[in-house]
């Protein structure tokens, strides 16, 4: 099954995110409480880590862009094999825990 | 504008009263006699400074008294100078820091540069050292450590960026327009540095916006649409902002007269200097600015870009540094899309140069959509330097000395503890 990375939300003053660094690339595999990407906003640096484990199959938003909340940055599967929809942001969302630095 | 009885922009209660008496003069020191410091005149400039606070003590500026120690509020101290010179009682601010800062800036720039037209140009290369100590005690692990760094565009480019400190050998480096990014180690110091050497040519120029040739915006393009969206984080042009944009902008025939009668606002209305951003209501951060009537460049360029952008005008908040011969300090100020003209700066700096006066016009103008040279750093909301990595405080105070030919500027929290430190060197390397 494919799910969607998304940008959290709501933030206080914050309409939308940056991606500071992924620290998975596509094709690897995540476990637990893995460190997926770090994002900002002007004041924090926020990390997101993955509240099970998958497969990172596809970064939609890459290093540097912006994002707003609730908008898709990455495609998860279950398992690697399968094929990689073309949509993000109709898939079920994949549960994640956030950090603010 | 023309304040009756004493308020200065903060709130009772006196909790910003921390600094000691002692960094309260340094700190006049540098506002004041900035030029006769630099001439190696300390002592003197110590004494007229000492005077000036006493003198200002026995006309009402607050202070407390914590462990037999007169401490200080820096933005009351700033704030009594200012509103004391506006009044009559006291008038070192004009006589000092206004007439000094004149001459700064016509010394900016080549001498015809303000009087030739139109589009007038003046290029120069700077050499600008920082040094930035963080205080990672709360932070045992690696950090992201965050300097200012000019990004280019047409006003400025040539940057170069050379680590000075740590060696950059051992760190993790990521430069990024505006900012740089050393990503430090793990260890057990509690003040972490890091010295840069920026090197970049600043090409400034002057426009004589002719109202008649201003051109349409592209309304449909990505850039309209960010530079004119309502919120941005933290400000939004909420209602009193966009009732006030609206109210000012009746009656002006075009955007170049719409951005006239918002400029006249903050010299009719507002006091600018400093102010406590944490005392502002949070909710409406702009709308609270224009009911206090207080505001600090950042604020003010901020409610400047949202009444811009409540009436359709694209504008972005700017940040970066003053590259004046003798001071060098961080500031914000305002560009405005007006095509063909581009974008232009507007730079409340003005309302400093005549104490919120409009007269005369040469001063009180003198940044409505020109500037001298700048570094800019930071063009909200894109280009950010974001969390610095160090301890931060919604809660702070900020001192600035001059420590030799060096710029300190030091913002703690309210306990006294390093938020961060900075030290500024610029030089000229090419006229």
């Amino acid at each position: 099954m494919f799910y969607q990375l998304t940008v959290p939300g709501p933030m206080e003053d914050v309409e939308e995110t940056r991606v500071l660094e992924w620290h998975c690339q596509e094709g690897s595999v995540v476990a637990l409480g893995e460190l997926l990407v770090e994002l900002e906003t002007d004041k924090a640096v926020v990390e997101i880590r993955s509240r099970q484990a998958g497969v990172l199959r596809r970064i939609v938003c890459q290093v540097g862009k912006w994002a707003k909340i609730g908008e898709p940055i990455a495609m998860i599967s279950d398992a690697a094999e399968e094929p990689v929809p073309e949509e993000a942001s109709k898939l079920p969302y994949w549960p994640f825990d956030t950090w603010v630095n | 504008m023309v304040a009756t009885k004493m308020y200065l922009g903060v709130d009772p209660g006196g909790r910003y009263r921390v600094v000691a008496e002692s960094l309260i003069v340094r700190s006049l020191m540098r506002g004041f006699w900035l030029d006769e410091l630099l001439a190696g005149a300390e002592d003197w400039v110590r004494q007229q400074a000492q005077q000036t606070l006493e003198r200002w003590v026995k006309a009402g500026l607050p202070y407390q008294f914590e462990g037999g120690q007169r401490v200080f509020d820096p933005t009351e101290v700033g704030n009594f100078g200012l509103w004391a010179d506006i009044q009559g009682i006291d008038n070192l601010f004009r006589t000092q820091a206004m007439v000094k800062f004149r001459r700064m800036v016509d010394r900016s720039v080549r001498p015809a540069f303000w009087t030739e037209e139109p589009s007038a140009q003046d290029t120069v290369r700077f050499e600008v050292c920082i040094k930035r100590e963080f205080d990672l005690a709360d932070r045992p692990g690696a950090a992201r450590l965050r300097l200012p760094c000019p990004y280019a565009d047409e006003t400025q480019g040539d940057i170069s960026v050379e680590v000075l400190e740590p060696d950059p050998a051992r760190v993790r480096l990521v430069q990024e327009p505006g900012r740089l990014e050393v990503h430090s180690l793990p260890g057990p110091e509690r003040i972490q540095a890091v010295e840069v050497r920026i090197g970049f040519t600043s090409r400034c120029r002057r426009v004589k916006v002719d109202p008649a040739g201003l051109e349409p915006w592209d309304r449909t393009s990505a850039e309209y649409q960010l530079y004119t969206r309502p919120s941005d984080g933290w400000f939004r042009a909420t209602e009193p902002v966009c009732r006030l944009a609206r109210s000012l902008a009746a009656g002006a025939r075009n955007a170049w007269e719409v951005i006239r009668a918002f400029w006249g606002h903050f010299f009719d209305k507002m006091m600018l200097l400093m102010v406590h951003h944490d005392e502002l209501d949070h909710a409406d951060i702009l709308g609270s600015l224009i009911r206090r009537g207080w505001a600090d460049c950042y604020l003010a360029s901020a409610l400047l870009v949202a009444m811009c952008r409540a009436e359709g005008i694209p504008a972005r908040l700017i940040g970066g540094y003053f590259l004046y011969d003798t001071l060098v300090d961080e500031h914000y100020w305002v560009e405005v899309l007006l095509p063909p003209f581009g974008w232009l700066p507007l730079d409340l700096t003005s309302w400093l140069l005549t104490r919120g006066e409009r007269e005369p016009v040469l001063w009180s103008e003198r940044y409505l959509g020109q500037i001298d040279h700048r570094m800019k750093v930071q063009c909200f909301p894109r280009t950010v330097i974001g969390p610095l990595g160090g301890r931060s405080s919604t809660a702070w105070v900020r001192t600035a000395v001059l420590d030799g030919t060096w710029t300190e500027l030091v913002y703690t929290d309210l306990s006294g503890r390093l938020l961060y430190r900075d030290r500024l060197l610029v030089r000229r390397t090419s006229a």
